[in-house]
């Protein structure tokens, strides 16, 4: 048992003597299946207790965005939405994720959207979408009758370990220009062949942790935060947080996964 | 033949449950029937004299309750499933304990059935019966891990009201665009439940499940929204549009935990509803439940002095009387049924104690991802208190919200009765339990043992 005092380090949240990032939110309204928001929540919570500026932009699936971006972050949605996030990716938004990534703006791309980041999906009815390319890595969805990759999932990470939950059809392979983001200890993960999850190709980083990935998983936060700074304002260092209560709920996560903490 | 077998070996089953305290009994003897005669369901309903049955991700238990009560007060004997136990062996457990011991066909013959079904037990069953009505409520994201996506659920129901024979009668939540989609293939009678009303703003909040028009994709217009995707839709394209409700909510008055007053219009008639039965979710299963009777040939007058006798279903804002204080238990299952508490809570006159339980159960959803759509920024309480199995997911998501009990700090005690005395032992009045599902069935075990409320099986 125990008490925590919550909140007090958001009464100062209105000052940002730090550096500004932007970030756009790409397709809320298509993309955010598995709660995805979430880390969005999670990403301005952080940089509002540190002083960061952070102006989230939501980019609907008809809007226009010129303005470069630090940051990108896209969740997962449904096989239909999926089909017409794939469809603006590519019309509408390809040319300005390609250049900022290009330039080390920081991307998440989380399941459905992670996908959508390769170089193609091919979907449980056998539609091809092409993706952006970020990643050098191709997805197929064996079919509605394939078991789905469902559940709590554990994996390596620079040290330390992710612990989030998956939920998909396709199975993703990367190619020679890209490398898994994590080593799978429970779960699927990219295939549940290689045992490799997720991808990075420079600033960005895709997965298949869904939904509640960052709040639990605060150094892969602070993480993509660091690469958006870096590009930003080089001298800054980011200040450490007191995460005591998202690495109480990450360990009992990976408690609940069957995953110990020491490894 | 087979059937008394079933029967008998079910009735067993369940009484060896019951004896051994393991549980009401009401899904082990359904399992049980079911294996001996798995034709035991739909020959047993089909013997009915009439049929109803209940789907939609929210409010299910409540508006059986209430349609089976609007049946009662108009005479009929009514077989229901009045448990939550939704699935076919719960509705096989409920055929068993309501039938003679050698099958009863003689009493089921002048019997109505009205059964809840889960989503997907409703597409499994519907080909194999002959229902008189179908009561489709609405479509929420709910348990992604089991269920899979709406638009799955959705296009499965589709295929099998489309094979509905003409004789049903499809009764169907207008404000839901999904559900209309579905309900739209029905070649028979198809009846509309919705609202009439203003809603509190035109556009969805960001968690809402349904943005698009079923038929096109083109983001759906709003021009009133009541909650989450419902309220008074149109396709922008035109190809699908709202039909008119045949029983409208045409006002509302939520009084907090403790109920609503709301305003029915149908065929021409005004009724004044004072409903023991808390939040905008229950004007719909009201309205719902007054349109299954029009639909069943019950006088709405009737049918609405039933509803308004009828409390709560079980889990679902039921009151307890403990020592320390009342105990309210509100049933949450996915972000909508929770904002919808988030919001009863903020319209109490006064803040209440407030315990929220998560767990991760097959039942509950094993994926907790959900929470982070669930509105805690809304939450207004006096002392606050977190368990269940998944509590430290709960203080992130509370720490983020950036929640401020007015009272004391934030408890985070994981588990069931230790986190229920911690928040009895320092409440002040009121006790607000909000509770997924295997959490509210534990929390409601927790409170039987202690002689503070009846185990379900005997309060049916
Ligand atoms: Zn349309």
């Amino acid at each position: 048992m125990r008490r925590t005092r919550l909140g007090d380090a958001l009464l100062d949240e209105r000052v940002t003597d730090g550096p500004s990032l932007s970030l756009a939110y790409l397709y809320p309204d298509l993309m955010n299946l598995y709660a995805d928001r979430g880390n969005v929540t999670c990403l301005q919570r952080r940089c509002a207790w540190r002083g960061i500026e952070l102006r989230v932009t939501t980019v609907a699936w008809g809007d226009s965005l010129d303005e470069p971006q630090d940051m990108y972050v896209i969740g997962g949605g449904q096989d239909r939405q999926q089909r017409a996030a794939s469809d603006g990716l590519r019309h509408r938004h390809a040319d300005c994720i390609g250049r900022d990534v290009a330039d080390g703006a920081a991307m998440l791309a989380v399941c459905g959207g992670y996908q959508l980041m390769g170089r193609s999906y091919r979907d449980a009815d056998g539609t091809v979408m092409d993706g952006l390319g970020i990643f050098d890595m191709e997805t197929v969805h064996p079919g509605a009758d394939v078991a789905r990759c469902i559940g709590n999932i554990a994996c390596r990470w620079q040290g330390a370990h992710l612990i989030g939950f998956e939920n998909h059809g396709g199975r993703t392979f990367l190619g020679a220009g890209a490398s898994p983001l994590a080593e799978v200890v429970k779960g699927f993960g990219n295939n549940g062949r290689d045992g490799g999850e997720g991808a990075v190709a420079g600033t960005a980083v895709g997965t298949y942790l869904h939904g509640s990935l960052l709040p639990k998983n605060p150094h892969l936060a602070d993480h993509l935060l660091t690469m958006a700074l870096r590009r930003v304002a080089p001298e800054y260092s980011l200040a450490p947080l007191d995460d005591d209560v998202e690495w109480r709920a990450h360990r009992a996560a990976l408690g609940i996964a069957g995953v110990s903490e020491r490894r | 033949m087979q059937r008394a077998a079933a029967t008998a070996a079910g009735r067993a089953a369940a009484a060896i449950s019951r004896w051994t305290r393991r549980g009401g009994g009401t899904a082990i003897s359904g399992l049980v029937a079911q294996t001996v005669a798995p034709q035991y369901v739909p020959d047993a309903l089909n013997s009915l004299s009439s049929l109803v049955l209940v789907s939609g991700t929210n409010g299910k238990t409540t508006t059986t309750a209430l349609i089976a009560a609007a049946l009662r007060a108009a005479g009929h004997d009514v077989w229901t499933n009045p448990t939550g136990s939704n699935l076919e062996r719960g509705v096989a457990a409920a055929l068993i304990q309501r039938s003679a011991w050698h099958g009863g066909q003689r009493r089921e013959r002048s019997a109505v059935g009205v059964f809840e079904l889960d989503e997907w037990a409703l597409a499994s069953l519907l080909p194999r019966v002959r229902p008189t009505l179908v009561v489709l409520l609405n479509l929420f994201r709910d348990q992604l891990d089991r269920y899979g996506e709406i638009d799955t659920t959705a296009h499965a129901w589709r295929e099998v009201i489309a094979g509905l024979p003409e004789t049903t009668t499809v009764l169907a939540n207008a404000d839901d665009p999904l559900v209309t989609s579905v309900a739209q293939m029905h070649a028979g009678r198809v009846d509309w439940f919705g609202s009439d009303g203003p809603g509190e703003a035109a556009v969805l909040d960001p968690w809402a499940d349904v943005r698009g028009c079923p038929r096109c994709g083109e983001p759906l217009a709003y021009d009133a929204v009541t909650f989450a995707h419902l309220g008074n839709w149109h396709c922008p394209v035109g190809d699908l549009t709202r039909p008119a409700p045949d029983v409208a909510i045409t006002a509302v008055q939520t009084r907090g935990i403790d109920g609503l007053e709301l305003t029915l219009a149908t065929d021409g008639q005004h009724f004044q509803v004072e409903a023991p039965l808390p939040g905008l979710y229950s004007a719909y299963n009201v309205a719902a439940a007054v349109a299954a009777a029009r639909a069943l040939g019950i006088e709405s007058a009737g049918a609405l002095d039933a509803v308004i006798a009828t409390g709560p279903a079980f889990g679902r804002a039921e009151v307890i009387e403990s020592p320390q204080g009342e105990v309210v238990i509100l049933l949450t299952k996915n972000p909508t049924s929770a904002n919808q508490v988030l919001d009863l809570l903020a319209a109490e006159p006064e803040r209440l104690d407030t315990l929220v339980l998560l767990n991760d159960g097959v039942a509950d959803g094993e994926d907790v991802s959900w929470i982070w759509d669930v509105e805690f920024e809304r939450l207004r309480t006096r002392r606050l208190t977190l368990g269940g199995r998944r509590a430290f997911d709960l203080e992130v998501r509370v720490k983020y919200a950036g929640v401020r009990p007015t009272e004391g700090d934030v408890d985070v005690v994981p588990g069931i009765a230790e986190p229920l005395d911690r928040a009895l032992g320092r409440a002040d009045g009121r006790l607000a339990v909000i509770a997924t599902y295997t959490a509210m069935l534990a929390v409601r075990d927790v409170c039987v043992a202690r002689g503070w409320a009846t185990p379900y099986w005997t309060n049916a």
